[in-house]
């Protein structure tokens, strides 16, 4: 029986592959975040960067051979900044997606399976947070926290679950009255189980498509904090990257060498993810087939 | 008596292009109307019947188009007009009473506009005044309050919200209504009076009327005459009491029987056996066959062409026969 | 008008307010190393001034009572002293809001007029082309930070070409003899910044127009349109626009959040003298009263933002005047 049960699920997991690897804009996205978790693995093993190694080259030198994207403004060398960036971007932007999709999730599926005060009192807590401006609250909470690369991650994990709740939320209701459900209650089952065993698998594939957007916008937003100062001095990310160039007025010298890689890479990663979640939701989702 | 004709359908194909293939949604269609005459064309949902209005109307969706055939309203052939003639056509000559009134009204615009703006359109010349005196006469005509011409479709009942469906489709007094299930949506009452008001709109304004349903029993309150279509083709046409009281094709005999009688015996309505076919690849012979209790052989191989049986009823099969046609 | 709906939005917005002083609370006052009692104990600190503030903050009474006197004085628009500025925090802000307002409306003004119509022409020529060609640009601006967006700009339009201004809201120096004069610098100034945060959101407006056209196209109401005559140009505009309207007006609304966010990346990189800047440097001096205020004023713009939009909802869609 189990092992039938496996088979099922082995085949659909093939069929799912098969028609993603068919989807060319999902494979464009599967490809460009290879490079990119590729890059993040492999590129400190065959290009070694320490962040506190002092001035090897000039002071925001032009590209050269030595330093194939040229110098910052402590002559530090700018590819390998660009290779820790990826990590950390990566980084951040599954784990701080997991914290919002798993909040995201828990109050979702407690709203929906619930209802009544429960769900009424977190959907307008969710509602309540959709309206807040997140940047702002994310660099408060990001000032008064300190700004450690975990907390950061925190941050964003906190204030990053609203869409998936109201998401979660409106799939669980549409399961909950299903004849399935029913027949689980009646057999005894309580709310958790019900809600882990029966309704969570089929809310999943669902909640796997948003993780990717929610990813995305993750990234976005450390990069934005880091951009803005708020990021942690000790992790070279992309964002980190830019605050120097901008701080340290590469933009007017035009050392185009230092500001312009990092948005390139940060670019490439969104739309990677952008390509990923708009292939998935159309294996996923068969009425956006049509559009 | 040819040129008494305000509508004439000839041999029309319509078909749509699919992922799969090609869907032959109707084939071989022919019908005449008489000016004034109405008829109506049932069939299970998706036998064609809504897309041969579609064709009449030049509205066939993206993928649609007409392979073979002629459509002549008025003597006037008018399958190759174009989008431009289409338009001028369209609402001023024939018009359309759509099901579901509740969704064919746009929620956000004014009754009054929504019928002005096609008076409009087909009479450029018209001024603003005489525009909501005819929407105000139009009111009057199918029984709806002239102090309502300013509201919003959402805060008319079902029932009102068709009557208004069917005060717009007067609007240009066109020749030609097609009905698309004009009352399928309604509770029985509003039903009843809808049927009353078509047929006192008909007597009185002598149009011409197709009206498309699954229910026979509204057909034969309102119309004169009956095509019964299966899977894309006609396949029998006459009066509604030869119709009903005197069908050939057995697919006929099985939707009138599928249909309960008031009157009758205390029966249980007969269900046909199976299901329509796959539009993609239809059966071979006459369409109908896996499922006819009378089929016989050749009826698996030979589509079966039209016998008469008098006064205008035709029906297509082979075990049912009357005089062939003398063409 | 109807009152109850009219009333039932005031209500939420309401609540969302004091959901946020509620968080401010929590930041600002409750968690243990709270910034303001830190700074109350801090070294140096003269015994009479923190005599004065704990007495100010009502430090020493219990948390319970604490909130009611916050919430109090923040209902009454006392934000506290800045640290920094030595002025009321009030005051500052109330210098520094109007250049905000200036650059996201003007931004607000251009993306909404282009998103739509971008995301019209989208939708009338779905799967040609154009659509194809707008989408992937409305994906891919929506992947580029607002910031480098600026900063690319700058380096562009401002140092390599010369052609506007590189920070500020006006030239330092620069007398201005008219009206005329000063509303010229400041446009000059503006350009850029406004094009940066125009174009980030418009991305979003036009893919969200997109959607909501394409959703209407599948309606009755446009088969009856086409039924009645009219050609499909007449058809988009007086039919569908109209109704597209009711969802772009919601999500105009959630996104304000968004739009935020956009003004303080791209004041940052233009030096704009707005709120955002005020943000970073309130945060930068560690001035938790400014801190504080900023981040209340900003919700509060958002909060009332997003109430005016329910409103306009509500005289858009005639389902919910009569309802």
């Amino acid at each position: 029986m189990s092992r039938n049960r496996f088979d099922v699920k082995l085949r659909n997991f093939r069929g799912f592959l098969r028609l993603f690897f068919s989807n060319t804009i999902g494979l464009i996205g599967f490809i460009m975040l290879a490079f990119f978790i590729i890059a993040a693995f492999l590129g400190p093993i065959v290009y070694p960067y320490d962040i506190t190694d002092v001035a090897k080259g000039d002071i925001l030198a032009q590209p050269s051979r030595e330093f194939p994207l040229g110098t910052d403004q402590l002559g530090r060398d700018l590819l390998g900044a660009l290779i820790s960036g990826a990590k950390i971007s990566l980084m951040v932007g599954f784990m701080g997606a997991s914290i919002s999709v798993s909040i995201g999730t828990i109050v979702g599926l407690s709203a929906g399976y619930i209802g009544g005060k429960v769900d009424s009192i977190l959907m307008r807590l969710t509602d309540g947070m959709m309206v807040l401006p997140v940047l702002p609250l994310v660099m408060v909470l990001a000032a008064l926290l300190g700004t450690s690369i975990s907390n950061i991650i925190l941050v964003i994990g906190l204030t990053g679950w609203t869409g998936t709740a109201r998401l979660v939320r409106s799939q669980t209701l549409s399961f909950k009255e299903r004849q399935f459900i029913e027949r689980a209650r009646c057999m005894g089952a309580n709310n958790t189980y019900i809600m882990i065993k029966h309704i969570l698998p089929n809310v999943f594939p669902v909640i796997f498509a948003n993780t990717i957007l929610v990813t995305s916008s993750a990234i976005l937003r450390e990069t934005t904090l880091s951009f803005l100062g708020l990021g942690d001095p000790l992790s070279v990310s992309w964002g980190q990257t830019l605050n120097g160039a901008f701080n340290n007025g590469a933009v007017s010298i035009g050392a185009w060498w230092y500001y312009a890689p990092p948005g390139v890479c940060i670019i490439l990663l969104v739309l990677s993810f952008t390509f990923l979640g708009y292939s998935f939701d159309e294996i996923l989702n068969p009425k956006l087939r049509e559009r | 008596m040819e040129d008494r004709n305000i509508l004439k359908v000839e041999d029309l194909n319509v078909f749509f292009k699919v992922n799969g293939g090609i869907v032959r949604a109707v084939e071989n269609v022919n019908f005449q109307l008489k000016d004034g005459e109405s008829i109506g064309i049932v069939g299970e949902s998706g036998c064609g019947k809504t897309t041969t209005a579609l064709a009449i109307m030049g509205m066939l969706p993206g993928n649609g188009y007409v392979d073979n055939g002629r459509i002549f309203f008025e003597g006037e052939d008018i399958i190759n007009k174009d989008e431009k003639q289409w338009q001028r056509y369209r609402w001023n000559k024939i018009s359309m009473i759509f099901q579901g009134a509740m969704n064919s009204l746009n929620p956000v615009m004014k009754i009054r506009r929504q019928i002005g703006e096609a008076i409009r359109l087909h009479n450029p010349t018209i001024t603003k005044g005489e525009i909501n005196a005819r929407v105000v006469e139009l009111f009057k005509l199918v029984g709806l309050d002239e102090k309502r011409i300013n509201y919003y479709p959402h805060e008319f009942s079902g029932g009102m919200k068709q009557r208004v469906m069917i005060a717009m489709a007067l609007a240009c007094n066109p020749k030609l209504i097609i009905g698309d299930e004009p009352t399928t949506a309604l509770d029985l009452m509003i039903q009843a009076q809808i049927i009353d008001l078509i047929n006192d709109l008909r007597r009185k304004l002598n149009m011409g009327m197709i009206i498309i349903t699954h229910d026979l029993s509204i057909i034969s309150e309102i119309c004169d005459r009956v095509a019964v279509m299966y899977a894309g083709n006609i396949v029998e046409i006459g009066s509604i009491e030869d119709i009903i009281e005197n069908y050939k094709h057995p697919y006929t005999e099985k939707l009138i029987k599928a249909f309960p009688s008031i009157y009758g015996d205390k029966r249980m309505a007969e269900s046909i056996p199976g299901a329509p076919p796959n539009p993609l690849s239809p059966p071979k012979g006459c369409r109908f066959h896996p499922r006819c209790h009378k089929s016989i052989d050749i009826c698996k191989n030979v589509l079966p062409k039209y016998t008469s049986f008098g006064n205008r009823h035709f029906a297509a099969c082979h075990v049912v026969k009357g005089d062939s046609l003398n063409e | 008008m109807n009152l109850k709906y009219f009333l039932r939005k005031l209500i939420q917005s309401l609540i969302t307010i004091w959901i946020v002083l509620t968080i401010s609370f929590i930041l600002f006052r409750a968690m243990p190393g709270d910034p303001v009692s830190m700074f109350v104990k801090s070294d140096g600190m003269d015994p009479q001034v923190a005599k004065a503030l704990i007495k100010e903050y009502g430090l020493h009474l219990p948390l319970h009572s604490q909130y009611l006197v916050y919430i109090k004085e923040m209902l009454l628009g006392n934000f506290g002293q800045s640290f920094s500025f030595q002025k009321p925090v009030i005051e500052i802000i109330a210098q520094r809001l109007p250049n905000t307002i200036i650059l996201a409306l003007g931004a607000q003004i251009f993306s909404i007029i282009f998103g739509i119509l971008l995301g019209t022409i989208a939708a009338s020529n779905r799967g040609k082309k154009i659509d194809v060609l707008l989408l992937g640009s409305a994906l891919f601006i929506y992947a580029i930070p607002a910031f480098w967006l600026g900063i690319m700009l700058l380096s562009y339009f401002g140092v390599r070409l010369s052609l506007v201004p590189l920070f500020g809201m006006i030239t330092p120096g620069l007398n201005h003899m008219s009206k005329w004069e000063y509303f010229k610098d400041v446009s000059q100034h503006l350009i850029l910044p406004a094009m940066t945060f125009g174009l980030a959101i418009t991305g979003r407006y036009a893919m969200i127009m997109r959607g909501a056209l394409l959703d209407i196209f599948t309606e009755d109401y446009m088969i009856t349109a086409k039924a009645k005559g009219f050609d499909r140009k007449y058809i988009i505009r007086n039919h569908a626009l109209p109704n597209a309207m009711l969802p772009m007006v919601t999500v105009i609304a959630i996104s304000l959040g968004f739009v935020v966010a956009g003004a303080i990346q791209t004041e940052t990189v233009f030096s704009w003298p707005g709120i955002g800047t005020l943000t970073i440097k309130a945060l930068e001096l560690r001035d938790y009263p400014l801190l504080q205020g900023v981040f209340l004023i900003i919700s509060l713009c958002v909060i009332s933002a997003n109430f005016i939009a329910d409103i306009i909802y509500m005289y858009i869609d005639p389902r919910i005047k009569y309802e």
